[in-house]
């Protein structure tokens, strides 16, 4: 392994990165109020150990949508990921395949859908933007079940593409939002266009940016098999609250009848440990593996992922728990934050405390 | 009074870096992953705000308490602290010698230099021996034997240390330098283990150091526990836990007069230590600042650095309206608002640049 620590994968990432790219990265929008609450929400919680149970033995594999998972981490969908590493989504994909978590592609994302599918053989999303009507969604969902994806995501928190001020302050542009074709239909989302997916689909589906529990019932209602907590980053509304403050709520709705998973400022073992205590079945890192991409393609991705799964261990095994079905609230108590939330946050010996 | 080879602990502090170099310095310094959980000590404490009375006669101070039996001058134990012959050359006959010169009682902790049976021999006074297991039941009893043998005071057991946490400071070949193999057995450690050691050692005190949660400082009672000591090691190993002095309330309760209880976790201020006390514990421990105190004047310094302590305690007490530690209540703390962004220097504003990296 190159980096020891996920400090080194963000300070190569950073060098790696091309000016724009690096404030598409890293950056929310607006105020980056939300994107800071997704941090300073993980900061609140404090972990209560238990002492002296043998953990000689821990078991952090799970299932995910009833795929076995070696970790409750996925990889969440991120678009324009060319912009990050030439091999794009498939470095993405060969990850997952490697490491053997779950992969979300991005419908925003090269390469197409049916190249990650051709030398593809775990259990994989498709997650879509829905930019078309009735013949569009036809065309796209029979070449994303032609190409066996396991489940779809749909992604409802993106009706208008928000101002994410550090790529505008650049003078910048991603290639999702100059491409403007049938911008309209994701506005235009309702509960009816979802029951037309799910009719036209078929198979299992992912509610996408769900933050509140009226809609996770009404998600659960219409048929979603997973109820997925994010506020995209913090990259879509400004001033979200941040997702893991949501999340028990929001588990408390579906109450058993969907699994739950979520994403938002999860960077540490520990981060995704709260969240399985708070009754999360898998927790999605975006940020997290775009750095690692940056850093280092597929062998970044990889390695961070390594990182991230030996912080599971040792923060279970110090909590005092040796299997994901211990944890529980009781492990947690409110805590207080003890520096300012930003993207980086999690890190606190990059050198100036941020990299912008 | 020793000659004041220092005159505050900044000073001190200062003194240290210079004659430290960055490994130890970064390995002193640091804490696991975030280092969230070495804030949230100092950031408890700095919650805690003293509800000072007037007019009453303060002129004797008493700062004296005990250690299962044996006196303290100052209610501050000098913590266990794994390779603290990386800051002294003497490493636990220095923090003993000085132990022995102040009043208080040290730790020696499995894993410094030298033996357990030479840091004995060296000096008369109580000490309490610090077991990490690196073996199996015979290994922990022939160790505990060895440690009756030398009669130690007491026999401390660190249960918060199954895995080492990463300490992201420390370059790659440090950090691999601590994972030894024999950490292994620290994973499997459970209530029989204690029962193992208590076996073994009969009447002497067992202290079970690392407990979090009024869960198991109930657990630890009901096993015959003599001391419960409250410790996130330093925020060294699971990150993201509560500050120490916010689980005091709850464990002192468990607990109710049944064990003493220690605490450890960014005590670095006679204010701190008297907090600490208001809220029930018996003593505190410090261990940066031990180590700050050895790496700035060996002994000598530790010696020193007790005294500052000792000045702030009595000034605290004084300004308080209390004369002796018995006195100390609840009613004399209330909560407020931190004033800095906590760190492991933040008790120290005039430190150059804030913070000394």
């Amino acid at each position: 392994m190159e980096f020891k620590t996920n400090h080194e994968i963000i300070r190569r990432a950073r060098r790696n990165a091309r000016g724009p790219v690096w404030d598409y990265l890293a950056g929310g929008s607006e105020s980056e109020t939300a994107m800071r609450r997704n941090r300073f929400g993980l900061d609140s919680i404090a972990l209560k150990p238990r002492v002296l149970r043998d953990v000689s033995e821990i078991d952090y594999a799970t299932t995910v949508m009833g795929h076995k998972s070696r970790m409750p981490v996925f990889l969440a969908p991120m678009a324009s990921l060319q912009l990050v590493t030439p091999a794009a989504a498939q470095a993405v994909d060969d990850a997952a395949e490697e490491f053997r978590i779950l992969n979300m592609l991005s419908g925003h994302s090269r390469p197409s859908l049916e190249e990650i599918a051709m030398n593809s053989l775990h259990p994989k999303v498709y997650q879509m933007y829905v930019r078309g009507g009735r013949d569009w969604l036809e065309e796209l969902l029979g070449r994303v079940k032609q190409n066996n994806y396991d489940a779809l995501a749909v992604t409802v928190d993106a009706a208008v593409y928000s101002n994410r001020e550090r790529q505008m302050l650049a003078g910048w542009t991603p290639p999702t939002r100059t491409n403007s074709a049938g911008r309209e239909f994701l506005a235009g989302l309702s509960w009816d266009t979802w029951d037309e997916i799910r009719q036209i689909w078929g198979g299992p589906m992912i509610l996408k940016g769900v933050s509140r529990p009226e809609d996770a019932e009404i998600g659960v209602q219409h048929g979603a098999s997973v109820i997925y907590v994010s506020n995209h980053g913090g990259r879509q509304l400004d001033h979200d609250r941040a997702t893991i403050q949501v999340l028990p709520d929001i588990v408390a709705a579906v109450d058993g009848r969907a699994e739950v998973f979520i994403d938002g400022g999860f960077m540490r073992g520990t981060d995704v440990i709260k969240a399985v205590a708070l009754g999360a079945q898998a927790v999605g890192i975006g940020k997290l593996q775009a750095f690692a991409l940056c850093a280092g393609g597929l062998s970044g991705l990889i390695n961070c992922l390594t990182i991230l799964e030996d912080e599971i261990r040792i923060g279970m095994g110090l909590l005092g728990v040796s299997s994901l079905d211990q944890l529980n609230p009781s492990y947690l108590a409110k805590g207080r934050a003890v520096n300012p939330a930003h993207e980086m946050s999690a890190f606190p010996h990059i050198p100036g405390g941020r990299l912008t | 009074m020793s000659d004041a080879i220092f005159e505050t602990t900044h000073d001190m502090i200062m003194m240290a870096r210079r004659n430290l170099d960055q490994d130890n310095w970064d390995y002193i310094c640091g804490a696991a992953e975030s280092e969230t959980s070495l804030r949230r000590n100092r950031m408890a404490l700095d919650c805690l705000a003293f509800r000072p009375r007037i007019c009453r006669d303060v002129s004797e101070i008493n700062t004296e308490t005990d250690f299962f039996g044996h006196k303290l001058r100052i209610p501050v134990l000098l913590a266990p602290m794994g390779g603290i012959e990386r800051f002294s050359a003497n490493g636990g006959i220095d923090v003993d010698n000085a132990a022995e010169e102040f009043g208080s009682v040290n730790f020696l902790s499995t894993v410094c230099q030298p033996s357990l049976e030479e840091v004995a021999d060296n000096s008369p006074h109580p000490k309490s021996f610090q077991i990490y297991v690196r073996g199996d039941d015979d290994w922990i009893k022939d160790l505990v034997r060895r440690v009756v043998k030398a009669n130690y005071a007491s026999v401390t057991l660190t249960v918060d240390s199954a895995f080492y946490g990463n300490r992201e400071r420390l370059n790659p070949a440090q950090l691999a330098l601590r994972r030894v193999a024999a950490r292994e057995w620290q994973k499997k450690i459970t209530w029989e283990t204690v029962k193992l050691i208590q076996d073994e050692i009969g009447d002497i005190p067992l202290i079970l150091k690392g407990i979090m949660t009024a869960e198991d400082a109930a657990l630890a009672v009901e096993h015959g526990v003599q001391g419960i000591y409250i410790s996130n090691h330093g925020g060294r190993q699971l990150d993201h836990v509560l500050g120490n002095i916010q689980m005091l309330p709850e464990v002192v309760e468990a607990v109710d007069g049944k064990a003493q209880v220690f605490i450890d976790g960014g005590f670095t201020r006679g204010t701190d230590i008297v907090k600490a006390l208001i809220l029930g514990a018996k003593a505190v421990g410090i261990g940066r600042l031990q180590a700050y105190a050895l790496g700035a004047g060996g002994a000598e310094g530790l010696v020193r650095c007790l005294e500052l302590l000792e000045r702030e305690i009595n000034t605290t007490m004084g300004l308080i309206g209390v004369t002796s530690l018995d006195e100390l209540s609840s009613a004399s703390v209330t909560e407020a608002m931190p004033v800095t962004l906590p760190h492991e220097h933040s008790a120290f504003p005039h430190l150059p640049g804030g913070k000394v990296g």
